[in-house]
């Protein structure tokens, strides 16, 4: 694949620089440095031949060289500034200058919206954010996408448990989708981009597995120009049915330079270690029950993470689990030095150059992480190719390729799966080490030892030593799109464009391994193909003075495809060759699986005197995925803007610019494939001789689909004050969504564990509030901006279908008795548990005879996993050439059910866990020296320990009199009381996820143009880069509140999460 | 300007080829059928009643095998051991079999109907629909029957039906497919029961509507009497080769995987394995029963426990009987709580050895639990007993006293144990010393026929428990402890948390008639 893409690339020179790469008369280059008032260099300020159209950025330290020809004229502009025009002279080759602050021209920013169409701001009816890439290529995230985390108002990101090679959870202004897909469109460049997830952690009952990663994080950090973020679904109406989430637009950097070649080299390195350790821990006590130590091998093997032993005592001997003695002492941290200081490495190499006619620009990125898990790594090589060229006057094509090439070693099991390391020492005694683990993990027939962890959680050196899983994906996106420009009013634009990745996931745990006693070989080999065709014909004209109008139409086939097989290899004969060859037992199974959207949209913009916008779309999509009769759905959005300061000629100091913004939108959405009937398939083990089969269907067909409706409603602001010193920008937006189509859980004595209907209505609300400052006056050699954002979003569920009961699972711990659920009037993504039974005053009520709290058996709303408010604060001082720059992530409000936690108590480990300990462990040396039994102790009243906290029914079950507990009891069987499978009390493991993190950190250091040219490069800085270095606040103990264990919509539980990672280390950018 | 309309032109042909309506068969699977054989979905469902690890370990290892008292000790028993309510235990069976083998059943019944070439398969099928269905209703009580399983015609939210119309309905269903089954039609030679054989089905129909007959002796005797009497008419099972079973394959267990008999691998795969519980060995040895000396071992364990090397483990039952005898466990106490020790004793190659506790506790023979153990549906030895209960309890002619029905039932049961691979072999002579001994004593007929019933179904959970509660033999003496949420053993299984959200109306209804839903209420056929 690599030599296809190279060749690819290679034909595209040819054809598009011939010039270039044999010289080109006439011309020369006209260089410089363009500087602001103060004499600062000025980076990224566009220079721009009129006659050629040829356009260059400065770089770093202001510097440009642009082609021209004797006579030509040149721009300067930038924004915020006035412009500025020179003439070309070969006689004047050097030209610098400095560029004064313009009021008007900062009005007039342009941003990218839907279908790549660049418009001012001013224009727009909705809310669009952007992002420069510059902001985020120093501290680089694995995942380009960490890296908006917030610094997008109304943008929330989550990353999942999986660590760096998982995906990550995106969600604009709320979800629309009850059990669907709630995540945004990325559009690369023009190109809709399939986000599918290469799969996940399972959200049901037993959901166990690992995060495979999703197609975002292919994007090299360093090849990203600018994102735009559209929120609303009039920004996006025009991309459909994918967009109904809003889009993420990523436009990626183009050859901007001078017709030399420009050669960029970005390299970011750094150290990886734990960001989150265990903070709640107790070390007074060791392994045990009931406050006894062990009495033989079989009871310390029993009690391996069991907590509730006598106090740790050096002078104690104890036979171990494995028959060996060992002091009863502490070993302090005893888990987390089973993790690795890892690494990140990240280099790219970006080549560019142009011409008037030609630009191209070429990146190899090469990234090597080590993750604090043992044996964890990534490895990832990016090449991206990108080149515009016009031919003739009327003619242009940009082409684009990248191909991706990433290798992931040993994925982290993630929740339930019996390899999750973060569960699986969760609890370990005190007094063992894990160490211990490393080399006793097999026997010497290298069958796997028990260690006390059972069926369900096995040993992590087990794990990471002897099972194995890999996933390599290669991914290949090519684009080619060409304008014809007919004349000055009518062009036609067509893209094609394809996106291919394979996937191979290969998980081997070998013979011995609990649930896999015959040794099994999982493979997944899938091929996911997008691909799209797209024509947009553009249409502008000037009427008049003050009428502007333009109108596009177009259309666009969109096919998807995945296609593969699933294979399980079980029982092996072969036992050195871990290849599907040596298994018994063969299950291969294909999928092939289509989907297409056709579409046709129209858009028309009126602009009147440039104060006052009307934009108006309406798209029509067809899905191959809905019943014939409603496969096709219509859909329109209206949106205005109006800048008030300019029609009421307002022009103060204090208020530099107003503008007023209004917009509605409808969206449809479609379904999944194959969901209209119902399949049979054989299962693939033979049995007795002979293949058996069922029916394969999991969902029971609807009787009836109609296509998914989202509707919304937009207002906000934008006002400027100051010169522009201060900009406000606020919105709020309602959107309902109806007929939604959703896979809810069915009754299973219908025979199916889900059915697919149209269910249910969900609203969003929220404001979205964003200021940013340059407080410091401009004759201030320190320069300071500063920018907060804040986001409220309210998702409510206004009803579900009456096919569906009280509530709907979105996802659940169910033997922890908890589910994350749609409840109608509550809002989206409940957290659903079993709470303590309470008398009419809220007190806890115990069981009088053993002093256990009751159950309510009734589900109670225990909390939310969605956040209050969200928000963020960017800030970036400059001093001559240094700049410290730093990102703060708030999130508020949002709740979470800690499994984690949870355990640590159940086994003994959290500090809560000692009260009453001494006492107890006194009352039975008394009761023992009396020789009475544990009832007649009690009898009597003499029992002592822990106190549960709560009431006790002293009257009748008729009329209950509550009295206040004082009795006491052993605080092993109180605690252990919470981890029973099924029902659990979860009350008092659901915390606050709220969390003030600092995202990155970065100091740069950027060399003076003087220097710069001593060492004969034309720029370079050095920056020490921090990545999540510290959490400021958080109130959950042990874990990161970051913690979810997929992306799902079920969020707000966690089970043993693995430490989050922090990375510091330095970056170093040189451009020759 | 020519060229300008030529690209208008070409243009509004894209536009207009996007909007054609069809799709073709691109929305259809081209990976998986729409109508697969049903004999497939049949087999399926024979593979699945027992292979099921997540129904046979939470349902008959965890609770039921522990709650009658045979095996308990370990930790992983004392759900059922010591009453300790886990609620997802006792909801697996109902959420996994409706899902699996019930929906597949139904399925199955209702494409085969009426279809010439498939009439003895929907025999089949109707056979093995009853017997599903009899394991769901005698463990939860009133349950979704008749509209259950058809959520792909629209049938969403089945309604609960009496336990009553439910048997009535068997009864009537088993009489139909018996007729049915006629040896000059279909053949459905690879079903894994009887490979096709059709008067082995019909046997197998009549003893199931026989063992369902029994249900009904207290709560509706006349009905009870009548089925009986049918069942026997039509020809039960008259031999240990009539024997239904579903004879697993020898590869390791997992969830996914329902070929290796699930309850062995339920109790392989555990580090600390049942022991023999006292209520159970002084049954045995009370008798003299032979089968203490086959069914009874103490191993001499790894260190620790290796699952895959369960049969590897040395026989170490006739030093340890030596030197402190069978110690079985304690009702409601753990492994653990009752340490057991010894000196040394000699191992097979010579060497000393001093067993530790773990060594001691007597168990499971584990060939009874190897992977690829038959498990047994319905026994021959159960049609005997269950004649011989008949024969006692209503005065019935069903082809021999009860004396002479137990008689069989009790040799039919000690010789079936050679049927698992590396099985023990119950002699002649030991047979016929027992008979000797053990004769029906007046007065207490029913007891020893139902204890011997007890001892004959063990493995099957579901199937021990169902005869416990219906006869009252054998009188097990509860015991509860500290953790126990019941004082009492319970009766039946709560319905499913899944099913009260899904389908909540119909099974309020249902909790209506039983007043709470609650394993200490008994379902409508368990009279006291």
């Amino acid at each position: 694949m690599t030599r296809v893409f190279l060749g690819f690339i290679f034909l595209f020179l040819l054809v598009t620089f011939p010039k270039t790469m044999f010289g080109q008369t006439g011309a020369f280059n006209v260089t410089g440095i363009i500087s602001d008032e103060h004499n600062f260099a000025l980076p990224n300020v566009s220079v721009l031949n009129k006659k050629t159209k040829q356009v260059v950025n400065t770089n770093a330290s202001g510097g440009y060289s642009v082609r021209a020809s004797n006579g030509d004229t040149i721009q300067v502009s930038s924004v915020g500034l006035a412009t500025q025009f020179f003439v070309a002279r070969d006689s004047k080759k050097r030209v610098d200058l400095r560029l004064k602050e313009d009021v008007t021209t900062l009005n007039t920013v342009e941003v990218r919206t839907a279908l790549g169409i660049k418009r001012s701001e001013r224009e727009l009816g909705y809310a669009v954010t952007q992002v420069n890439g510059d902001d985020i290529n120093k501290a680089k995230e694995t995942n380009v996408i960490n890296s908006l985390a917030g610094k997008v108002a109304g943008l929330v990101i989550t990353s999942t448990a999986g660590g760096p090679a998982g995906s990550s959870r995106v969600v604009l202004r709320g979800s629309t989708s009850i059990t669907g897909n709630n995540q945004p469109l990325y559009v690369i460049d023009g190109i809709p981009m399939d986000n599918s997830n290469y799969g996940q952690v399972g959200t049901d009952q037993f959901g166990g597995g690992v995060d495979m990663g999703d197609a975002i994080s292919a994007i090299n950090p360093d090849d990203v120009e600018s994102v735009t973020v559209l929120k609303g679904p009039a920004a996006t109406a025009l991309y459909g049915s994918l967009a109904g989430n809003g889009v993420i637009l990523i436009t990626t950097k183009k050859g901007a330079n001078s017709k030399e070649l420009g050669i960029d080299f970005n390299s970011t390195n750094s150290i990886e270690t734990q960001l989150t350790k265990y903070d709640d821990v107790q070390y007074l006590y060791g392994q045990g029950r009931n406050q006894l130590l062990p009495v033989d091998q079989a009871s310390a093997f029993n009690s391996l993470f069991i907590n509730f032993g006598p106090r740790l005592d050096p002078g104690i001997n104890l036979v171990g689990f494995d028959g060996v003695s060992r002091p009863y002492a502490l070993v302090k941290d005893n888990i987390q030095n089973f993790f690795r200081t890892g690494s990140s490495f990240n280099n790219t190499v970006a080549l560019s150059s142009s011409t008037d006619k030609s630009n191209f620009r070429f990146s190899a990125a090469d990234l090597r992480y080590k993750d604090i898990v043992p044996t964890s790594d990534i490895k990832r090589n990016t090449y991206t190719f990108s080149g515009r060229s016009k031919f003739g006057d009327k003619f242009s094509l940009d082409v684009r390729a990248t191909y991706m090439n990433e290798k992931v070693n040993n994925r982290a099991g993630l929740g339930d799966s019996p390899s999750n390391i973060g569960m699986n020492f969760n609890g370990l005694a005190n007094n063992i080490d894990q160490e211990l683990f490393k080399t006793n993990y097999k026997t010497a027939q290298g069958d796997y030892v028990d260690w006390g962890g059972g069926q369900f959680r096995i040993n992590p050196y087990w794990v990471i030593q002897e099972m194995y899983n890999k996933t390599t994906k290669e991914r290949l996106t090519g684009s080619l799109n060409a304008t014809y420009q007919f004349t000055k009013s009518f062009s036609l634009n067509a893209k094609a464009a394809t996106d291919v990745t394979f996937l191979d996931y290969e998980s081997y745990r070998p013979k011995t391994t609990p649930g896999a006693l015959g040794g099994q070989l999982d493979e997944v080999n899938q091929r996911y193909t997008t691909n799209q065709v797209e024509a947009l014909a553009s249409y502008t004209r000037q009427i008049g003075k003050d009428f502007n109008i333009s109108a596009r139409l177009g259309g666009s086939i969109n096919n998807r495809i995945r296609k593969g097989t699933t294979s399980a290899f079980s029982n092996m004969i072969v036992l050195d060759a871990m290849s599907a060859s040596s298994y018994l037992d063969k299950s291969v199974i294909p999928n092939d699986i289509p989907r297409t959207i056709r579409s046709v949209y129209g858009l028309i913009t009126v602009g009147f005197k440039k104060y006052l916008y009307l934009d108006a779309t309406v798209r029509r999509d067809q899905s191959s995925t809905l019943p014939e009769h409603n496969n096709t759905y219509t859909y329109p959005s209206l949106s205005t803007s109006f800048v008030f300061t300019d029609a009421f000629k307002i022009n103060s100091n204090i208020l530099s610019f107003g503008k007023l913004r209004a917009s509605v939108a409808e969206v449809g959405n479609d379904t999944d494939p194959f969901l209209l009937d119902l399949y049979y398939s054989l299962n693939q083990l033979p049995f007795n001789g002979a293949l058996n089969g069922k029916i394969s269907s999991r969902v029971i067909p609807p009787i009836d689909l109609k296509p998914t409706r989202t509707r919304s409603f937009e207002i906000g602001t934008n006002l400027k004050f100051f010169k522009n010193k201060v900009n406000f920008d606020a919105a709020y937006y309602s959107s309902k969504s109806r007929d939604q189509i959703n896979i809810v859980p069915a009754a299973f004595s219908s025979g199916y564990p889900q059915q697919l209907i149209n269910a249910g209505v969900i609203a969003n609300h929220g404001i979205e509030l964003l200021v940013s400052a340059s407080p410091l006056s401009d004759k201030s050699r320190i320069k300071w901006d500063i920018s907060v954002n804040f986001a409220r979003n309210v998702s409510k569920v206004v009803s579900l279908s009456d096919r569906v009961g009280e509530y709907l699972s979105l996802s659940e711990a169910r033997w922890a008795g908890l589910r994350v659920v749609a409840k109608p009037g509550e809002q989206y993504g409940t957290l659903m548990g079993y709470d303590f039974m309470r008398d009419p005053d809220g007190n806890v009520i115990l069981n009088s005879t053993n002093l256990l709290p009751i159950i309510d058996p009734k589900m109670k709303v225990l909390g939310k996993g969605v956040f209050d408010w969200t928000g963020g604060v960017t800030s970036r001082i400059s001093y001559r050439n240094f700049s410290l720059n730093a990102s703060f992530d708030v999130k508020y409000g949002a709740d979470l059910f800690s499994m984690t936690n949870l355990f640590m108590h159940a086994r003994g480990s959290a500090t809560a866990t000692l009260a009453g300990r001494d006492e107890w462990i006194l009352s039975e040396e008394n009761r023992l020296a009396a020789k009475k039994t544990a009832a007649e102790w009690a009898a009597e009243g003499k029992v002592r320990g822990f106190v549960p906290q709560g009431v006790i029914n002293t009257g009748t079950a008729a009329n209950p009199v509550y009295t206040a507990n004082t009795k006491a009891m052993d605080p092993t069987l109180y605690w252990t009381t919470f981890a029973t499978d099924g029902s659990n009390i979860a009350t008092p493991f659901v915390y606050k996820a709220t969390y003030v993190k600092v995202r990155d950190l970065t100091f740069t250091y950027t060399l003076s143009q003087a220097l710069n040219k001593k060492l004969g490069l034309k720029g370079s800085s050095l920056s020490l880069v921090a990545r999540n270095p510290f959490i400021i606040y958080k109130d959950v103990p042990n874990v990161d509140p970051d913690s979810n264990y997929n992306n799902s919509n079920g969020q707000g539980l966690e089970y043993g999460s693995l430490p989050t990672r922090r990375g510091w280390g330095f970056n170093l950018n040189v451009k020759f | 300007m020519k060229q300008k309309i030529t690209y208008i032109v070409m243009l509004l042909l894209i536009l207009t080829s996007l909007g054609c309506k069809k799709f073709g068969d691109l929305n259809v699977d081209p990976t998986r059928s729409s109508n697969l054989d049903p004999a497939s979905q049949l087999m399926y469902t024979q593979v699945y009643f027992s292979g099921d690890l997540g129904i046979q370990e939470r349902t008959n290892y965890f609770m039921l095998i522990p709650m009658m008292q045979q095996f308990a000790g370990a930790f992983n028993m004392s759900f059922g051991a010591v009453y300790k309510k886990t609620p997802s235990y006792l909801w697996r069976m109902f959420d996994e079999s409706y899902q699996n083998d019930v929906v597949n059943i139904v399925d199955a019944v209702e494409r085969s109907k009426g279809v010439a070439n498939q009439t003895n398969l929907n025999a089949m099928c109707r056979i093995m629909k009853v017997y599903i269905f009899a394991r769901l209703t005698d463990t939860y009580g009133d349950i979704p029957y008749f509209e259950a399983g058809k959520g792909s015609t629209g049938q969403i939210r089945p309604k609960f039906d009496a336990q009553k119309d439910i048997y009535y309905d068997f009864f009537k269903e088993l009489g139909e497919a018996s007729a049915q089954l006629n040896a000059a039609k279909d053949r459905v030679p690879n079903e894994y029961f009887y490979k096709g054989n059709i008067p082995a089905w019909k046997k197998f129909a009549n003893s199931l509507r026989l063992r369902l007959a029994l249900r009904l002796a207290k709560r509706d005797p006349e009905k009870a009497k009548a089925e009986i009497q049918a069942a026997y008419a039509a020809g039960v099972f008259t031999s240990n080769a009539d024997i239904c079973m579903t004879r697993h394959e020898n590869v390791p267990n997992s969830y996914q995987d329902p070929r290796p008999n699930g309850i062995s691998a339920a109790w392989n795969s555990k580090n600390e394995m049942g022991r023999v519980v006292n209520t159970f060995l002084n049954a045995l040895t009370v008798t003299n029963d032979p089968r203490v000396n086959h069914l009874i071992k103490c191993y001499r364990e790894f260190n620790p426990v290796a699952p895959t090397r369960f049969l590897e483990r040395e026989d170490i039952t006739a030093q340890v009987r030596a030197k402190i005898g069978l110690v079985g466990a304690i009702p409601g106490r753990y492994n653990s709580d009752d340490i057991l020790s010894t000196t040394a004793i000699t191992l097979a190659n010579g060497t000393s050895y001093t067993p530790r506790s773990i060594d001691l506790k007597p168990q499971l023979n584990h060939n009874l639990l190897r992977n690829d153990a038959p498990f047994f549906h319905i026994t021959y030895a159960e049609v005997e007993l269950l004649l011989a209960d008949a024969t006692q309890r209503f005065g019935l002619n069903l082809g021999g006293t009860a004396q002479e029905h137990y008689y069989k039932g009790v040799e039919a049961a000690m010789q079936q144990l050679s049927l698992y691979p590396g099985g023990p072999v119950v002699t002649a002579t030991e047979i016929n010393n027992f008979k000797t001994a053990n004769p029906l004593v007046v007065g207490r007929e029913l007891e020893q026929i139902n204890i011997q019933l007890w001892i004959a179904l063990l493995l099957n959970g579901n199937e021990t428990y169902a005869n416990w509660r219906r006869s009252g033999f054998p009188v097990l003496v509860p015991s509860p402890t500290t953790e126990s949420v019941s004082q009492t053993i319970p009766r039946r299984f709560e319905y499913p948390l899944s099913e009260k959200q899904q389908n909540a109306a119909n099974v309020e209804a249902a909790i209506k008639i039983i007043g709470t839903d609650d394993w200490t209420k008994r379902v409508w056929w368990d009279q006291e």
